[in-house]
C-alpha cells in the first residue's frame, strides 16, 4: 500500500494510542491526576485559561477512541475507494477525532462546549456526506436534536457564572446541594441525553446510519454517542438521587425500547444502531445505580466490539452491492469465512459470550444489579433487554451467515478485500481479550459479589431464553401463523421505536409549520398587510392628494387667508 | 455677455441678506428684506421661458406682503413702546412679525406659494432659493424670541406638510419644495433651542442640497423618469446620487444624520417628546419618498432613453470633494472626536 492519508493517519493515531495506552497505565498504577493550564490572555484580575485534565480515564478513553478511529481510517481506504472526496472524508474523521480529545480531556464547560459543538458539527456533515434526501433528512434530524444538547451546555455555562469559573471539576462535590449545581447538573444529564441517544431523544441514532459505515463504525457507535455517557461519569459527583432516578428509568427504558426494535428491524446497520442504544442505556442506567467505573468499563469494551461489528457490516455492504437489507444475505459464512467468523465473534462479545469483551463488562453490570438495592421493574428491565440482545444476535445471525443465498443471481461475495480485512483484525484482538485485560486492570481488587445461584444463573439463562426466542422468531414461515401481521397496530408501535421517530419529527414539525403557514398567510399577507404598509401607504396618498386641492386654489387666496390671519392675531392680542 | 447684469443682481442679493440679519433695527432689517427680493427678480426672470416670470411674479407679490406685514409688525411695536430701534417685542408685534418671516420663508401652514414659485425655476434659482433665500428670514426669526406656541405649530405643520405632500409629486422641484419644507420645520426646532445648531443645520442643509442640485442641473432633470437616463452607464453618479438623498433624509452613516441628531438631542433634554417623536416619524415619510425616487436606479437596469445624456461625465474635482465630505464626514468626525 503506497503512502497515503489514510496511511498517514493510521500511523499516526497509532503511535498516538499506544502512547496514550502506556501514560494511562501509569496514571493508573500511580494514581495521577495532571492539570495543564495555558495561560491564554490575563487582563487585570480575570485570565483566560485553557485547562486540561490528564487522568487515567481521559487517557484510557483517548488510546481506546484514536485506536479504534485508526483502524477505521486504514478500513476506509479499501472502502471508500474509488470516492471523489475520499481527503476531505479522512479530514471529517481526523476533525472528529479532535474534538473528541477535546471533549475528553477538557474540565472546563466552554472547552468542553467546543468540543462538543465540533462533535455536533462533524456529525452532522458525516451524516450528511452521501448527498441525497435521506442523508440531508438524518442529518438534519442530528444535528436539531443534538442542538438541544449544546443549548442545555450553554445554559449550565451561563449558571457556573455562580461560581466564578468554569472549571467544573472543582465545584463537583462541594457544591453538590446547591441550588444552581442542581440546575447544572441537571443542564448537563438533558445535554447527555441527547448526545447519547436516550429516552426522548434516540430518534436521530438509526437515524445517521445513512452516513458511510466507516462513519457508524467510529462516530455513530464506539465513541461520540457515548460522550453523553463520559459526562454524566465526569459529572457523576454531583447528580442528586431524584436526577439519578429519572436517568435510571430513562435508561433502562432505552435498553428495553431498542432491545425490543432491533428484534423487527431488517436494515443490517439500523440493528446495529439499535444494538447501540440499547448497550447506551445499559450504560447510563449502571451510572445512575451509582456504579461510573463500571459504565465506563463497558463503555470501553463496547466501542471495541461495536467498532468492530459495524466494520463486518461495512464489509458485508461493501461485497454485496451496497445492499443493507439482511433479508437479502444468507449463507455468507461460506463466501466470507473471515468476516463472518469475526462477525460472530462480536456479536457473541455483545451478548456477553463467557470470556469475550463483553462479558466481563455486561456479566458484572448484571450482578452488580442483582446485588443492588432497586426494585423489581428495573430487575425485569435489565434481565429481559439482555435477553433481548441474544434474541436479535441470534437473529441477526440467522438472517446473514446460515441459511440459503438469497441476494442476486449475480455476485462477487469474497474476503478478498485485504485492507478492509486487516483493519479488522487489528480489532479482533482487542474485542477477545480486552474485556479480561480491562478488568484486570481497571479494578484493583475483585468486585465482592454474593448472590444465590440462582440469580447467579439467571443471566445465562436469560440470555438462552432469548436465543431460542430469537431463533424460533426469525423461523416465521410464511404458511405459520403470523403473529406480526394479526397484531400490526402493537409491532409497528414497537418496531418504530415506539414511535418516536415521530413524535420528534412529524409532531414538532407539522403543528408548528401548520401555525406557521396560517400566520404567513393570514398575517404576514393578510391583515398585516392590510393595516400595515398597504393600508399606510393608501392612506398617505390619499391624503397628500386631498390636501393637493389646496394647492390649487390661486394665489390670491392664499394672500387673503393670510391677511385674515394676521387681523386675527391683532384681534387676539390687541 | 448679456448676462452680466447678473453678477451685480447676486451681489446685492447677499448684501440684502447681511444688511437684514446685521442691522439693529427694524427698519434695516426690513431694508435688507427688500433688496434682497428685488434682487432676486431680475436673476428669476428669464425672456426665453414664461414659466419663470409667472413664478417671479407670484414671488414678488407674496414676498411684498410679507414685508409690509413685517412692515406693519414693527410700526405696532414702535406705537406701543416708542423705541424705533429696538429689537425686544411685544407679544401682538412678534406674532405678527414671525408670521411675516414664516411667510417669507416657505414654513407651513404659509407654504403654498413656495412650490408653486419652485416649480418655474431653472435648479440654480431653485438653489438659492432653497437655501440662501431662507437665511434672513430664519435668523431673525431666531432674534426674535417669538411665542413658543406657534413656532411649534408651524414646526408641526411644517413636518407634516413637508413629509405628506411630497408623496404623490413626480417633478424633482417639487419634491425638492416639500422636503425643504420638512426641513424648515426641522430647522424651526433647532433654532427654537440653540443658535449654533441652527448654523450647523442650515448648513449640512445647503452643502447636501448643493451636491443634489448640482447634479439634477447638470443633467437638466425636472422630474423622476428622466433619471434612468442620467444614471445610465454611470454607477459612480448613480451611488453619489443615491446617498445624498439618504444624506438628506438623515440615514445615519451620512452627514445628514447629524444635525437630526443633535436636534434630537436638544429637543429631548429640553423635554419636547411629543413634538420630537412625531417629527422623527413624519420624517420617515420623507425618506420614503427620498428612496423612492433613487431605488430605481440601482434595482432596475436602466433603460435606454431617446435622449441620450449619458455620455456627460462626472469629473468636477470639487464636486467629487463636496460629495464626499458630505457622505464620509460624520463618519470621519466620530473617529477624529473618538481617537484623536
Amino acid at each position: 500500500m503506497v503512502l497515503n492519508i489514510c496511511l498517514i493517519y493510521f500511523l499516526f493515531f497509532m503511535f498516538l494510542s499506544l502512547s496514550c495506552f502506556l501514560l494511562g497505565l501509569k496514571f493508573l498504577v500511580c494514581d495521577l491526576v495532571y492539570f495543564i493550564e495555558f495561560d491564554l490572555v490575563t487582563l487585570n484580575s480575570s485570565s483566560i485559561v485553557m485547562t486540561f485534565l490528564f487522568d487515567w480515564m481521559s487517557l484510557l478513553f483517548m488510546s481506546f477512541v484514536l485506536f479504534i478511529s485508526s483502524m477505521v481510517i486504514y478500513y476506509s481506504y479499501e472502502y471508500m475507494s474509488g470516492d471523489m472526496n475520499l481527503g476531505r472524508f479522512i479530514n471529517l474523521v481526523c476533525l472528529f477525532v479532535l474534538s473528541m480529545m477535546l471533549l475528553i480531556i477538557s474540565p472546563n464547560l466552554i472547552s468542553i462546549l467546543l468540543g462538543w459543538d465540533g462533535l455536533g458539527l462533524v456529525s452532522y456533515c458525516l451524516v450528511i456526506y452521501y448527498q441525497n434526501v435521506k442523508s440531508s433528512a438524518a442529518g438534519m434530524l442530528t444535528a436539531i436534536t443534538n442542538r438541544v444538547g449544546d443549548v442545555a451546555i450553554l445554559l449550565s455555562i451561563a449558571w457556573m457564572l455562580n461560581y466564578g469559573s468554569w472549571n467544573f471539576i472543582f465545584y463537583l462535590s462541594c457544591m453538590k446541594s446547591d441550588f444552581s449545581m442542581k440546575i447544572i447538573s441537571f443542564l448537563i444529564v438533558l445535554a447527555a441525553l441527547t448526545k447519547s441517544a436516550q429516552i426522548p431523544f434516540s430518534s436521530w441514532l438509526p437515524a445517521a446510519m445513512a452516513a458511510p459505515t466507516p462513519v457508524s463504525s467510529l462516530v455513530h457507535s464506539s465513541t461520540l454517542v457515548t460522550a453523553g455517557v463520559y459526562l454524566v461519569i465526569r459529572f457523576f459527583n454531583c447528580l442528586g438521587n431524584n436526577l439519578l432516578m429519572i436517568l435510571l428509568f430513562l435508561g433502562c427504558f432505552t435498553m428495553f425500547m431498542a432491545g425490543l426494535g432491533a428484534n423487527f428491524e431488517f436494515d443490517l446497520k439500523k440493528i446495529i444502531a439499535l444494538s447501540t442504544l440499547s448497550q447506551l442505556g445499559l450504560m447510563m442506567s449502571i451510572i445512575a445505580l451509582g456504579e461510573p467505573v463500571l459504565g465506563f468499563f463497558h463503555l470501553l469494551t463496547h466501542a471495541l466490539f461495536k467498532a468492530l461489528l459495524f466494520m463486518c457490516a461495512g464489509c458485508m455492504i461493501h461485497s454485496l452491492a451496497d445492499c443493507q437489507d439482511i433479508r437479502f444475505m444468507g449463507s455468507l459464512s461460506t463466501f466470507m469465512p473471515l468476516t463472518c467468523c469475526m462477525f460472530n465473534i462480536s456479536n457473541l462479545a455483545l451478548s456477553g459470550m463467557p470470556f469475550l469483551a463483553g462479558f466481563y463488562s455486561k456479566d458484572l453490570i448484571l450482578e452488580v444489579v442483582s446485588l443492588s438495592y432497586s426494585n423489581i421493574l428495573i430487575y425485569l428491565v435489565f434481565f429481559v433487554s439482555t435477553g433481548l440482545t441474544f434474541s436479535y444476535t441470534i437473529r441477526l445471525l440467522y438472517y446473514t451467515i446460515f441459511g440459503n443465498l438469497n441476494f442476486l443471481k449475480f455476485f462477487s461475495i469474497s474476503d478478498n478485500g485485504a485492507v478492509m480485512v486487516k483493519g479488522m483484525v487489528g480489532l479482533i484482538f482487542l474485542v477477545i481479550f480486552g474485556g479480561s485485560m480491562l478488568s484486570w486492570i481497571l479494578f484493583p481488587f475483585p468486585y465482592f459479589i454474593c448472590l444465590p445461584l440462582s440469580l447467579k444463573l439467571m443471566t445465562i439463562m436469560v440470555i438462552l431464553l432469548g436465543g431460542w426466542i430469537g431463533y424460533l422468531l426469525s423461523q416465521l414461515a410464511i404458511g405459520s401463523l403470523n403473529l406480526f401481521l394479526s397484531n400490526i397496530m402493537k409491532s409497528l408501535f414497537m418496531s418504530s421505536m415506539w414511535n418516536m421517530p415521530f413524535l420528534s419529527t412529524y409532531f414538532l414539525n407539522y403543528p408548528t409549520l401548520l401555525l406557521g403557514g396560517f400566520y404567513f398567510k393570514y398575517v404576514d399577507h393578510g391583515w398585516s398587510e392590510f393595516f400595515g404598509s398597504q393600508n399606510l401607504y393608501y392612506n398617505l396618498s390619499n391624503y397628500s392628494s386631498f390636501f393637493l386641492n389646496f394647492s390649487k386654489s390661486s394665489v390670491k387666496i392664499f394672500m387673503m387667508i393670510s391677511i385674515f390671519w394676521v387681523i386675527l392675531l391683532t384681534v387676539l392680542f390687541f | 455677455m448679456s448676462y452680466l447684469y447678473k453678477n451685480l443682481f447676486i451681489i446685492t442679493l447677499m448684501t440684502g441678506t447681511l444688511i437684514s440679519i446685521s442691522s439693529e433695527s427694524w427698519l434695516g432689517v426690513w431694508i435688507g428684506l427688500e433688496m434682497n427680493l428685488l434682487s432676486i427678480i431680475p436673476l428669476m426672470n428669464n425672456s426665453k421661458d414664461l414659466k419663470s416670470t409667472e413664478a417671479s411674479l407670484k414671488y414678488f407679490i407674496v414676498q411684498a406682503m410679507a414685508s409690509m406685514i413685517l412692515l406693519m409688525g414693527f410700526l405696532i411695536n414702535t406705537i406701543k413702546i416708542n423705541l424705533p430701534n429696538n429689537l425686544l417685542l411685544e407679544n401682538l408685534p412678534s406674532s405678527i412679525i414671525t408670521t411675516s418671516l414664516m411667510i417669507k420663508t416657505g414654513a407651513a401652514p404659509f407654504h403654498f406659494w413656495f412650490p408653486e414659485v419652485m416649480e418655474g425655476l431653472n435648479w440654480m434659482n431653485a438653489l438659492i432659493m432653497l437655501t440662501w433665500q431662507k437665511i434672513a428670514p430664519m435668523t431673525i426669526i431666531m432674534y426674535t424670541h417669538s411665542n413658543e406656541i406657534l413656532i411649534t405649530t408651524v414646526i408641526m405643520f411644517s413636518v407634516i406638510t413637508g413629509g405628506l405632500m411630497g408623496i404623490n409629486q413626480t417633478s424633482l422641484r417639487k419634491i425638492m419644495s416639500y422636503s425643504s419644507i420638512n426641513h424648515i420645520g426641522w430647522m424651526m426646532a433647532a433654532l427654537l433651542f440653540t443658535e449654533t445648531l441652527w448654523k450647523w443645520y442650515f448648513l449640512i442643509y445647503s452643502a447636501m442640497n448643493m451636491a443634489i442640485i448640482w447634479m439634477l442641473s447638470k443633467f437638466n432633470i425636472s422630474s423622476i423618469p428622466q433619471l434612468m437616463a442620467m444614471s445610465k452607464n454611470n454607477p459612480k453618479m448613480k451611488t453619489f446620487f443615491m446617498f445624498n438623498f439618504f444624506s438628506l433624509g438623515g440615514l445615519p452613516p451620512f452627514i445628514g444624520f447629524l444635525p437630526k441628531w443633535l436636534t434630537i438631542q436638544v429637543m429631548v433634554l429640553n423635554e419636547m417628546y411629543l413634538t420630537g417623536a412625531m417629527m422623527i416619524i413624519i420624517t420617515l415619510i420623507t425618506l420614503y419618498f427620498y428612496m423612492r425616487i433613487t431605488m430605481p436606479l440601482i434595482t432596475l437596469s436602466s433603460s435606454s432613453s431617446s435622449l441620450n445624456l449619458s455620455n456627460q461625465q462626472f469629473k468636477s474635482k470639487n464636486m467629487m470633494s463636496l460629495n464626499s465630505i458630505l457622505l464620509t464626514g460624520l463618519l470621519f468626525s466620530t473617529m477624529a472626536f473618538n481617537w484623536i
